[in-house]
């Protein structure tokens, strides 16, 4: 039957029942010693000890040759990694970016030594990245970036501003998106850039945005007249746009994009007593949706694997794994009568507190939902 | 790919072609009002679907669920005004209990009668979809303390017909006295639920068929319905309000692809449950925004969408509810604990 999108089934074997219990016994002792508001981070928490933990056990650029630190290891059992440490709410923002996106960039668009001198590191968990794309007046609009890269003698100089770029303050490098070269009537996507910035350069400077739940996150990152090496471009000049659209469908369709909220089923549970119907409707309902969403997940990962690229399919998973999740803390609210509460001593209040408050960021973050209904109804052939 | 997986593609290709040439809005008002295009029934079953389940040694096909999953997505697609897939599942029952499948389009009763020491039948089976056109009909009935499937001759039978959301023929069927023409113990395990089941994961595929076929109305329709001095395809609201079709159709694919694997896995209630619950939620939506999309056109009895909607609705309560299977699952998941959600979600 024709279908603008493409769903068939991939399945997880119980072969990798094995690597799933390795993970659950090295995250159980931590999570012992995780408050409810820091598991509720999950993959957003940053926590620099645990990722080089993670990076111990061979789980980061797990994926990745051998000759850059990797274990050669298949997409499938990264996805059984990773969707098993967010389950158990693990930080993994420290590492996070670097496994996800920088380190397949650089494989892909890095040059020779950049990828010998950072995978390793990457991969023992050392190093933090964050990406700077936002800036004040390009946000959904991206292709408007107007942050510069002017070509200096062996390399360039960037000059501008970026915004909302979660944990520059901690990171040691930023893959930037800047404009470069001159041409004004060349097309908005045509003339940008990507670069490896280290965040220690001259000129650069990291201010704090505090969010609405009280925490650091965020940043303002300003460049005046930082210097970046030739080598420290990445990919092709000009050929960023291509570069970053590439990612999307890996980056849309992971268990991260429907499971940042996931912790609070299982604290739920064990709060509801003796359930009611319109409890257990909802429990089966939210459980369903969750296996639905995660079907459809191993498919655009199968997909992938087999060498495509299922942009569309992946811009579904994000809008409906978004809205998945941001219905989770409501959930809560409405089968516990959840008060307002936030108390370290009790774990789902604790971390319902924080979920609640940082939920409207998920239709935000890696593309809002208007920005994926216009992707999809593209997609659908709406003229 | 293996050689089933080729003869099931093959076959929901031509059914797909089968039914493209000859389902009409007109044939589907006519089996609305009881005519019954038998001529259509024949081609369908000569496709060889109607054992697709059954095994070959039964005189099957041997198929799959997963295999004919796209077969049963295509008659959604199609609103097709045939029992085929109510009979593939009703021969595969057949089988499950050791029992001959049967000639012709066969319905089920969803209701547990009683089968007294004489082999005489107690009871009634409400709603049941299709039986006046259908020669056979299976219900279940407990004998001796076990759930037996019975195989009856619909003219030994007292049908009071009722009226339905899809208008499909159904009717209720009274059992008092009546003697089945062939009897068999389903096995162990096999409950009322197992049987609704069956049926919950049929008409999960039909809905995600149904809902795509929808989706390529709608976007049809958005291109070319010009308001504004525009296509309405053009306004925003338009085009997130297709998108998130989109999705609920996605969804209810993926839900439908799930459900057949596990039917085949022996957790078809597992799967009816998951399946169930998301499509018949997906069904909801979908045709809700299908309507809003259509504006006055798609609320009339002269254009073809309420033929889909009034199936999505027909189909996400006929084996039981969207509802009480999302119930069903809850309260399995909520006994087991909250330690064992996850583990439980991403069991093979």
């Amino acid at each position: 039957m024709s279908s603008p999108f493409n769903f068939d089934r991939v399945v997880l074997s119980d072969a990798y029942d094995p690597l799933r219990q390795e993970v659950r016994e090295f995250v159980s002792p931590f999570r012992d010693t995780w408050s409810g508001w820091k598991i509720a981070h999950t993959w957003g928490g940053i926590d620099k000890e645990f990722s080089k933990a993670v990076g111990a056990k061979g789980w980061i650029g797990m994926t990745w040759p051998k000759t850059y630190g990797g274990a050669e290891r298949s997409q499938f059992e990264r996805y059984v990694v990773v969707e098993e440490l967010i389950a158990a709410g693990a930080p993994l923002a420290a590492h996070w970016v670097g496994d996800r996106q920088t380190g397949p960039l650089l494989m892909r668009y890095g040059s020779e030594d950049l990828r010998q001198s950072l995978l390793p590191r990457i991969v023992s968990g050392e190093l933090t990245f964050c990406i700077g794309l936002s800036e004040p007046n390009s946000g959904s609009d991206l292709a408007s970036v107007r942050s510069k890269a002017e070509k200096v003698e062996g390399g360039y100089r960037l000059n501008g501003q970026k915004i909302w770029t979660s944990g520059a303050h901690v990171s040691d490098f930023m893959i930037g998106l800047f404009r470069s070269g001159a041409d004004k009537d060349a097309p908005k996507h045509a003339g940008l850039s990507q670069f490896l910035i280290d965040m220690r350069s001259s000129g650069l400077s990291v201010r704090p945005i505090t969010d609405l739940t009280g925490e650091h996150h965020f940043n303002e990152v300003h460049f005046d007249n930082v210097f970046v090496p030739d080598n420290h471009l990445i990919g092709e000049e000009g050929n960023a746009w291509k570069q970053v659209v590439s990612e999307l469908a890996f980056e849309r369709s992971q268990p991260d994009r429907f499971l940042s909220c996931f912790v609070l089923l299982p604290m739920l549970i064990d709060e509801l007593g003796t359930p009611d119907r319109l409890a257990k409707r909802r429990v089966g309902e939210s459980v369903a949706d969750l296996i639905v969403l995660r079907e459809m997940s191993l498919s655009i990962l199968g997909q992938l694997e087999a060498g495509k690229v299922p942009a569309q399919e992946a811009a579904l998973v994000k809008d409906l794994g978004n809205t998945y999740e941001q219905k989770q803390p409501a959930l809560v609210r409405e089968l516990i009568d959840a008060a307002h509460d936030i108390r370290p001593s009790h774990t789902l209040s604790d971390a319902l507190g924080y979920l609640t408050q940082s939920v409207p960021s998920y239709s935000l973050r890696g593309g809002t939902r208007e920005i994926l209904r216009g992707i999809i109804a593209k997609g659908l052939g709406l003229k | 790919m293996t050689t089933e997986t080729d003869i099931a593609s093959l076959i929901s290709q031509q059914l797909d072609r089968l039914l493209a040439a000859q389902v009409t809005p007109e044939k589907r008002k006519a089996v609305e009002s009881g005519q019954f295009d038998t001529a259509l029934w024949q081609e369908c079953e000569a496709l060889g679907l109607t054992g697709a389940l059954v095994p070959e040694s039964a005189g099957g096909t041997g198929l799959s669920w997963a295999d004919i999953a796209p077969s049963l997505m295509v008659l959604g697609k199609h609103a097709a005004p045939v029992p085929l897939g109510e009979t593939l599942v009703a021969n595969h029952v057949l089988s499950a209990a050791g029992m001959a499948m049967v000639a012709g389009p066969v319905a089920t009763g969803f209701d547990m009668l009683t089968l007294d020491a004489q082999g005489v039948l107690h009871g009634a089976a409400k709603s049941v979809n299709w039986a006046p056109v259908c020669p056979h009909i299976i219900v279940l009935a407990q004998h001796q303390g076990q759930t037996h499937l019975c195989l009856l001759r619909s003219s030994d039978l007292r049908l009071a017909a009722v009226n339905t959301l899809s208008r499909e023929p159904a009717v209720d069927v009274a059992c008092d006295g009546v003697k089945p023409i062939a009897t068999a113990a389903l096995p162990e395990g096999f409950s009322q639920t197992t049987l609704l089941a069956h049926f919950a994961v049929l008409h999960t595929a039909q809905i995600a068929g149904a809902l795509g076929h929808m989706l390529a109305l709608c976007v049809q329709y958005a291109n070319d319905r010009v308001q504004f001095e525009r296509p309405i395809a053009k306004f925003q609201a338009i085009q997130h309000a297709l998108a998130q079709l989109a999705s609920e159709a996605a969804a209810s694919q993926a839900a439908a692809g799930f459900a057949c694997s596990k039917a085949d896995a022996q957790a078809i209630e597992h799967g009816a449950m998951v399946g169930m619950s998301r499509a018949g939620r997906a069904a909801t939506l979908g045709a809700e925004i299908a309507h809003q999309v259509f504006g006055a056109i798609g609320f009339t009895d002269e254009h073809s969408l309420h033929y889909f909607t009034r199936r999505l609705w027909q189909w996400r309560a006929s084996a039981r509810s969207d509802q009480w299977w999302s119930e069903q699952l809850g309260a399995k998941v909520i006994s087991a604990g909250g330690g064992a959600v996850w583990p439980n979600i991403v069991a093979a």
